[in-house]
Protein backbone atom coordinates (compact mmCIF):
# COMPACT_ATOMS: atom_id res chain seq x y z
CA UNK A 1 0.00 0.00 0.00
CA UNK A 2 3.23 2.15 0.64
CA UNK A 3 4.16 2.04 -2.64
CA UNK A 4 1.00 2.73 -4.21
CA UNK A 5 0.84 5.83 -1.82
CA UNK A 6 4.19 6.97 -2.75
CA UNK A 7 3.13 7.44 -6.38
CA UNK A 8 -0.35 9.32 -5.39
CA UNK A 9 2.16 11.78 -3.61
CA UNK A 10 4.11 12.02 -7.04
CA UNK A 11 1.19 12.68 -8.87
CA UNK A 12 0.26 15.64 -5.83
CA UNK A 13 3.35 16.67 -6.06
CA UNK A 14 3.64 16.87 -10.00
CA UNK A 15 0.37 18.45 -9.50
CA UNK A 16 1.59 21.39 -7.44
CA UNK A 17 4.80 21.81 -9.64
CA UNK A 18 2.50 22.31 -12.67
CA UNK A 19 0.61 25.04 -10.55
CA UNK A 20 3.79 26.63 -9.07
CA UNK A 21 5.26 27.14 -12.78
CA UNK A 22 2.06 29.15 -13.65
CA UNK A 23 3.10 32.43 -12.93
CA UNK A 24 -0.13 33.84 -14.76
CA UNK A 25 -2.56 32.07 -12.80
CA UNK A 26 -0.63 32.78 -9.49
CA UNK A 27 -0.68 36.89 -10.48
CA UNK A 28 -4.25 36.62 -11.65
CA UNK A 29 -5.74 35.25 -8.90
CA UNK A 30 -3.32 37.74 -6.52
CA UNK A 31 -5.31 40.64 -8.54
CA UNK A 32 -8.77 38.72 -7.85
CA UNK A 33 -7.61 38.65 -4.13
CA UNK A 34 -7.34 42.21 -3.96
CA UNK A 35 -9.80 43.50 -5.91
CA UNK A 36 -12.43 41.50 -3.57
CA UNK A 37 -11.06 42.29 -0.66
CA UNK A 38 -11.30 46.14 -1.24
CA UNK A 39 -14.94 45.73 -2.30
CA UNK A 40 -15.75 42.90 0.48
CA UNK A 41 -19.37 43.85 1.60
CA UNK A 42 -20.18 43.44 5.53
CA UNK A 43 -23.22 41.05 4.96
CA UNK A 44 -23.31 40.63 8.70
CA UNK A 45 -24.63 44.13 8.82
CA UNK A 46 -27.37 43.33 6.55
CA UNK A 47 -29.97 42.25 8.71
CA UNK A 48 -28.92 45.07 11.06
CA UNK A 49 -29.29 47.79 8.68
CA UNK A 50 -32.88 46.32 7.08
CA UNK A 51 -34.31 46.32 10.79
CA UNK A 52 -32.90 49.63 11.62
CA UNK A 53 -34.38 51.40 8.49
CA UNK A 54 -38.00 50.09 9.17
CA UNK A 55 -37.04 50.89 13.00
CA UNK A 56 -36.64 54.57 11.64
CA UNK A 57 -39.67 54.41 9.12
CA UNK A 58 -42.08 53.01 11.88
CA UNK A 59 -40.53 55.54 14.42
CA UNK A 60 -40.87 58.50 12.23
CA UNK A 61 -44.72 57.23 10.72
CA UNK A 62 -45.82 57.87 14.39
CA UNK A 63 -43.90 60.59 15.58
CA UNK A 64 -44.19 62.72 12.13
CA UNK A 65 -47.86 61.81 10.35
CA UNK A 66 -49.80 59.73 13.37
CA UNK A 67 -49.42 60.58 16.57
CA UNK A 68 -51.00 58.45 18.94
CA UNK A 69 -53.35 59.86 21.42
CA UNK A 70 -54.66 56.99 23.46
CA UNK A 71 -52.17 55.07 26.49
CA UNK A 72 -53.18 51.68 24.60
CA UNK A 73 -52.04 53.13 21.39
CA UNK A 74 -48.77 54.22 22.89
CA UNK A 75 -48.04 50.93 24.70
CA UNK A 76 -48.97 49.21 21.33
CA UNK A 77 -45.72 51.62 19.57
CA UNK A 78 -43.95 51.10 22.24
CA UNK A 79 -44.27 46.81 22.23
CA UNK A 80 -43.84 47.93 18.15
CA UNK A 81 -40.33 49.83 18.29
CA UNK A 82 -39.37 48.01 21.51
CA UNK A 83 -39.67 44.56 19.78
CA UNK A 84 -37.59 45.77 16.71
CA UNK A 85 -35.09 47.36 18.91
CA UNK A 86 -34.41 44.34 21.05
CA UNK A 87 -34.19 42.26 17.59
CA UNK A 88 -31.72 44.79 16.28
CA UNK A 89 -29.55 44.14 19.68
CA UNK A 90 -29.54 40.59 19.65
CA UNK A 91 -28.16 40.70 15.34
CA UNK A 92 -25.47 43.26 16.67
CA UNK A 93 -24.64 40.23 19.69
CA UNK A 94 -24.59 37.66 16.52
CA UNK A 95 -22.24 39.46 14.56
CA UNK A 96 -20.37 39.85 17.49
CA UNK A 97 -20.78 36.37 18.47
CA UNK A 98 -19.48 35.45 14.78
CA UNK A 99 -16.57 37.61 14.80
CA UNK A 100 -15.00 35.24 18.02
CA UNK A 101 -15.10 31.71 15.49
CA UNK A 102 -11.04 32.38 15.04
CA UNK A 103 -10.49 29.79 11.51
CA UNK A 104 -6.50 30.28 13.13
CA UNK A 105 -7.35 28.80 15.37
CA UNK A 106 -7.03 24.32 15.27
CA UNK A 107 -10.06 22.53 13.49
CA UNK A 108 -11.56 21.74 16.83
CA UNK A 109 -11.66 24.52 18.07
CA UNK A 110 -12.73 26.37 15.62
CA UNK A 111 -16.07 23.77 15.14
CA UNK A 112 -16.99 24.12 18.45
CA UNK A 113 -16.95 27.61 18.63
CA UNK A 114 -19.21 27.37 15.22
CA UNK A 115 -21.64 24.96 16.96
CA UNK A 116 -22.07 27.24 19.77
CA UNK A 117 -22.53 30.13 17.38
CA UNK A 118 -25.27 28.25 15.14
CA UNK A 119 -27.28 26.83 18.57
CA UNK A 120 -26.97 30.85 19.51
CA UNK A 121 -28.47 31.47 15.87
CA UNK A 122 -30.93 28.59 16.57
CA UNK A 123 -32.31 30.56 19.79
CA UNK A 124 -32.87 34.18 18.16
CA UNK A 125 -34.48 32.57 15.21
CA UNK A 126 -36.32 30.35 17.37
CA UNK A 127 -38.51 31.25 20.47
CA UNK A 128 -37.24 35.00 20.62
CA UNK A 129 -37.85 35.79 17.58
CA UNK A 130 -41.48 34.44 17.97
CA UNK A 131 -42.15 36.19 21.38
CA UNK A 132 -40.60 39.32 19.62
CA UNK A 133 -43.14 39.06 16.71
CA UNK A 134 -45.85 38.24 19.24
CA UNK A 135 -45.31 41.58 20.73
CA UNK A 136 -44.95 43.26 17.74
CA UNK A 137 -48.52 42.00 16.63
CA UNK A 138 -50.11 42.58 20.44
CA UNK A 139 -48.77 46.23 19.68
CA UNK A 140 -50.06 46.56 16.17
CA UNK A 141 -53.23 45.54 17.45
CA UNK A 142 -53.38 48.23 20.40
CA UNK A 143 -53.47 50.51 18.08
CA UNK A 144 -55.80 49.33 15.72
CA UNK A 145 -58.57 50.56 17.98
CA UNK A 146 -57.54 54.16 17.61
CA UNK A 147 -57.13 53.87 14.25
CA UNK A 148 -60.32 52.81 13.47
CA UNK A 149 -61.99 56.55 14.63
CA UNK A 150 -60.03 57.56 11.43
CA UNK A 151 -59.83 55.09 8.82
CA UNK A 152 -63.01 53.64 7.68
CA UNK A 153 -64.17 50.07 8.23
CA UNK A 154 -63.12 48.46 4.69
CA UNK A 155 -59.58 50.70 4.92
CA UNK A 156 -59.21 48.95 8.59
CA UNK A 157 -60.40 45.31 7.28
CA UNK A 158 -57.62 45.98 4.48
CA UNK A 159 -54.82 47.09 7.03
CA UNK A 160 -55.55 43.86 9.15
CA UNK A 161 -55.72 41.70 6.46
CA UNK A 162 -52.41 43.19 5.36
CA UNK A 163 -50.82 42.76 8.52
CA UNK A 164 -51.98 39.11 8.68
CA UNK A 165 -50.44 38.34 4.94
CA UNK A 166 -47.44 40.26 6.14
CA UNK A 167 -46.75 37.99 9.03
CA UNK A 168 -47.55 34.70 7.82
CA UNK A 169 -45.16 35.71 5.19
CA UNK A 170 -42.30 36.37 7.87
CA UNK A 171 -43.20 33.13 9.81
CA UNK A 172 -42.53 30.70 6.76
CA UNK A 173 -39.62 33.06 6.08
CA UNK A 174 -38.27 32.24 9.65
CA UNK A 175 -39.23 28.68 9.20
CA UNK A 176 -37.21 28.29 6.68
CA UNK A 177 -34.27 29.96 8.01
CA UNK A 178 -34.80 28.05 11.25
CA UNK A 179 -34.68 24.46 8.89
CA UNK A 180 -31.56 25.73 7.04
CA UNK A 181 -29.84 26.43 10.27
CA UNK A 182 -30.51 23.43 12.09
CA UNK A 183 -29.31 21.58 9.29
CA UNK A 184 -25.40 23.40 9.51
CA UNK A 185 -25.73 22.80 13.16
CA UNK A 186 -26.15 18.84 12.86
CA UNK A 187 -23.72 18.94 9.98
CA UNK A 188 -21.18 20.66 11.83
CA UNK A 189 -22.35 18.41 15.29
CA UNK A 190 -21.23 15.60 13.28
CA UNK A 191 -17.72 16.39 12.34
CA UNK A 192 -17.02 17.12 15.49
CA UNK A 193 -18.20 13.88 16.89
CA UNK A 194 -16.34 12.31 13.76
CA UNK A 195 -13.11 14.13 15.02
CA UNK A 196 -14.19 13.24 18.78
CA UNK A 197 -15.16 9.90 18.35
CA UNK A 198 -11.97 8.18 17.01
CA UNK A 199 -9.72 10.17 20.11
CA UNK A 200 -12.30 7.56 22.49
CA UNK A 201 -11.81 5.24 19.89
CA UNK A 202 -7.96 5.47 20.03
CA UNK A 203 -7.86 5.88 24.47
CA UNK A 204 -9.86 2.56 24.64
CA UNK B 1 -3.08 47.11 6.23
CA UNK B 2 0.59 48.56 6.20
CA UNK B 3 3.13 47.96 3.79
CA UNK B 4 5.24 45.55 5.84
CA UNK B 5 2.13 43.85 6.31
CA UNK B 6 1.12 43.52 2.35
CA UNK B 7 4.61 42.39 1.74
CA UNK B 8 4.16 39.83 4.37
CA UNK B 9 1.02 39.15 2.67
CA UNK B 10 2.46 38.67 -0.60
CA UNK B 11 5.47 36.59 0.80
CA UNK B 12 2.87 33.92 2.19
CA UNK B 13 0.73 34.03 -0.80
CA UNK B 14 4.01 33.43 -3.29
CA UNK B 15 5.44 30.28 -0.70
CA UNK B 16 1.75 28.90 -0.14
CA UNK B 17 -0.39 29.78 -2.89
CA UNK B 18 0.38 26.09 -5.17
CA UNK B 19 -0.39 24.26 -1.93
CA UNK B 20 -3.87 26.31 -1.23
CA UNK B 21 -5.01 25.85 -4.67
CA UNK B 22 -4.14 22.23 -4.64
CA UNK B 23 -6.31 21.46 -1.47
CA UNK B 24 -8.80 23.25 -3.05
CA UNK B 25 -8.60 21.55 -6.00
CA UNK B 26 -8.54 18.16 -4.07
CA UNK B 27 -11.34 19.06 -1.85
CA UNK B 28 -13.68 20.49 -4.55
CA UNK B 29 -13.50 17.48 -6.51
CA UNK B 30 -11.33 19.18 -9.34
CA UNK B 31 -13.51 21.64 -10.36
CA UNK B 32 -11.59 24.54 -11.33
CA UNK B 33 -13.99 27.45 -10.92
CA UNK B 34 -15.08 26.36 -7.45
CA UNK B 35 -11.38 25.78 -6.17
CA UNK B 36 -10.56 29.33 -7.66
CA UNK B 37 -13.19 30.64 -5.44
CA UNK B 38 -12.46 28.48 -2.84
CA UNK B 39 -8.38 29.47 -2.94
CA UNK B 40 -9.51 33.11 -3.23
CA UNK B 41 -11.56 33.11 0.07
CA UNK B 42 -8.64 31.04 1.71
CA UNK B 43 -6.36 34.26 0.90
CA UNK B 44 -8.71 36.80 1.88
CA UNK B 45 -9.65 35.14 5.21
CA UNK B 46 -5.26 34.92 5.30
CA UNK B 47 -5.04 38.80 4.91
CA UNK B 48 -7.84 39.56 7.38
CA UNK B 49 -5.60 37.01 10.04
CA UNK B 50 -2.70 38.39 9.31
CA UNK B 51 -2.82 41.30 11.79
CA UNK B 52 -3.57 38.70 14.96
CA UNK B 53 -0.28 36.28 13.50
CA UNK B 54 1.57 35.97 16.65
CA UNK B 55 4.12 33.26 15.55
CA UNK B 56 3.12 31.37 18.10
CA UNK B 57 3.25 28.00 14.89
CA UNK B 58 4.86 28.30 11.72
CA UNK B 59 3.45 30.26 8.91
CA UNK B 60 3.01 27.11 6.84
CA UNK B 61 0.81 25.33 9.85
CA UNK B 62 -1.13 28.41 9.97
CA UNK B 63 -2.02 28.29 6.44
CA UNK B 64 -2.71 25.02 7.39
CA UNK B 65 -5.24 25.73 9.77
CA UNK B 66 -7.17 28.74 7.91
CA UNK B 67 -7.24 26.71 4.52
CA UNK B 68 -8.64 23.30 6.29
CA UNK B 69 -11.46 25.72 8.21
CA UNK B 70 -12.08 28.46 5.49
CA UNK B 71 -12.84 24.52 3.25
CA UNK B 72 -14.89 23.47 6.26
CA UNK B 73 -17.13 26.73 6.05
CA UNK B 74 -17.07 27.25 2.16
CA UNK B 75 -18.74 24.16 1.49
CA UNK B 76 -21.98 24.84 4.03
CA UNK B 77 -22.00 28.62 3.16
CA UNK B 78 -21.93 27.23 -0.93
CA UNK B 79 -24.67 24.71 -0.20
CA UNK B 80 -26.68 27.80 1.72
CA UNK B 81 -26.33 30.17 -0.99
CA UNK B 82 -26.75 28.28 -4.16
CA UNK B 83 -28.71 25.58 -2.35
CA UNK B 84 -26.93 22.78 -3.98
CA UNK B 85 -27.55 19.38 -3.10
CA UNK B 86 -24.20 16.89 -3.10
CA UNK B 87 -25.47 15.32 -5.97
CA UNK B 88 -25.77 18.67 -7.70
CA UNK B 89 -22.22 19.37 -6.87
CA UNK B 90 -20.94 16.30 -7.53
CA UNK B 91 -22.67 16.08 -11.12
CA UNK B 92 -21.12 19.65 -11.50
CA UNK B 93 -17.91 18.41 -10.76
CA UNK B 94 -17.43 15.26 -13.55
CA UNK B 95 -18.37 18.06 -16.34
CA UNK B 96 -14.84 17.16 -17.95
CA UNK B 97 -15.26 19.66 -20.03
CA UNK B 98 -14.74 22.24 -17.93
CA UNK B 99 -11.52 20.28 -16.06
CA UNK B 100 -8.44 21.02 -18.11
CA UNK B 101 -6.09 19.84 -15.56
CA UNK B 102 -4.13 16.71 -16.65
CA UNK B 103 -6.26 13.58 -16.47
CA UNK B 104 -4.32 11.59 -14.19
CA UNK B 105 -4.63 14.46 -11.37
CA UNK B 106 -8.74 14.54 -12.17
CA UNK B 107 -8.35 11.31 -11.10
CA UNK B 108 -6.86 11.56 -8.19
CA UNK B 109 -8.96 14.64 -7.31
CA UNK B 110 -11.86 12.52 -7.84
CA UNK B 111 -10.91 9.65 -6.01
CA UNK B 112 -9.81 11.82 -3.15
CA UNK B 113 -13.91 13.66 -3.53
CA UNK B 114 -15.09 10.28 -2.56
CA UNK B 115 -14.02 11.01 0.46
CA UNK B 116 -15.91 12.40 3.73
CA UNK B 117 -15.25 16.05 3.86
CA UNK B 118 -12.24 15.71 6.43
CA UNK B 119 -11.11 12.79 5.13
CA UNK B 120 -10.45 14.42 2.05
CA UNK B 121 -8.13 17.26 3.86
CA UNK B 122 -6.58 15.03 6.22
CA UNK B 123 -5.01 12.88 3.22
CA UNK B 124 -4.09 15.69 1.37
CA UNK B 125 -2.08 17.12 4.11
CA UNK B 126 -0.35 13.86 4.10
CA UNK B 127 0.10 13.90 0.54
CA UNK B 128 1.74 17.39 0.83
CA UNK B 129 4.22 16.08 3.29
CA UNK B 130 3.21 16.94 6.87
CA UNK B 131 3.40 14.56 9.54
CA UNK B 132 1.10 13.55 12.23
CA UNK B 133 2.15 16.06 14.78
CA UNK B 134 1.84 18.62 11.91
CA UNK B 135 -1.28 17.38 11.28
CA UNK B 136 -2.72 17.18 14.99
CA UNK B 137 -1.87 20.64 15.92
CA UNK B 138 -3.85 21.88 12.58
CA UNK B 139 -6.93 19.69 13.56
CA UNK B 140 -6.34 19.80 17.77
CA UNK B 141 -6.81 16.20 17.56
CA UNK B 142 -3.82 13.19 19.04
CA UNK B 143 -1.08 12.20 16.73
CA UNK B 144 -2.57 8.79 17.35
CA UNK B 145 -5.84 9.34 16.90
CA UNK B 146 -4.62 11.25 13.29
CA UNK B 147 -2.61 8.13 12.36
CA UNK B 148 -5.46 5.73 13.18
CA UNK B 149 -7.60 7.52 11.18
CA UNK B 150 -5.11 8.21 8.29
CA UNK B 151 -4.20 4.72 8.07
CA UNK B 152 -8.05 3.94 7.77
CA UNK B 153 -8.70 6.61 5.19
CA UNK B 154 -5.56 5.08 3.00
CA UNK B 155 -6.98 1.88 3.40
CA UNK B 156 -10.53 3.32 1.90
CA UNK B 157 -8.78 5.78 -1.22
CA UNK B 158 -7.04 2.91 -2.45
CA UNK B 159 -10.45 0.84 -2.27
CA UNK B 160 -11.34 3.73 -4.50
CA UNK B 161 -8.98 3.70 -6.92
CA UNK B 162 -9.12 -0.16 -7.33
CA UNK B 163 -12.61 -0.12 -8.11
CA UNK B 164 -13.62 3.21 -9.29
CA UNK B 165 -16.00 3.57 -5.94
Amino acid sequence: MENEFDELQNKWQKGKKDIENNTEIINETLAAITTKKNSSVQFHYGNIAVLSVTLIGIAAFFYFLAPVQEILSRIGVVLMIGGLLTRIVIECISVSKSKKIDIIDNVLKTTNNTIAFYKFRKQIHGPVTIIILALYTIGFYMITPEFSLYFSTWKMILIDVSYIIGAIIFISFIRKSIKKEIKTLLEIIELRNKMVEETETVSL
Amino acid sequence: MSKKNQQLFETVYRECYPMVRQMCLGFMKGDIDLANDLSQEVFINIWNALLNFKGQSTHKTWVYRITVNTCLQYIRKEKKKKRLSIDKIEHALVDESQNPEPDQEQGLYKAIGQLEELDRLMIMMVLEGQNYDEISNILGIKPTNVRVKIHRIKKRLKKILDHGK
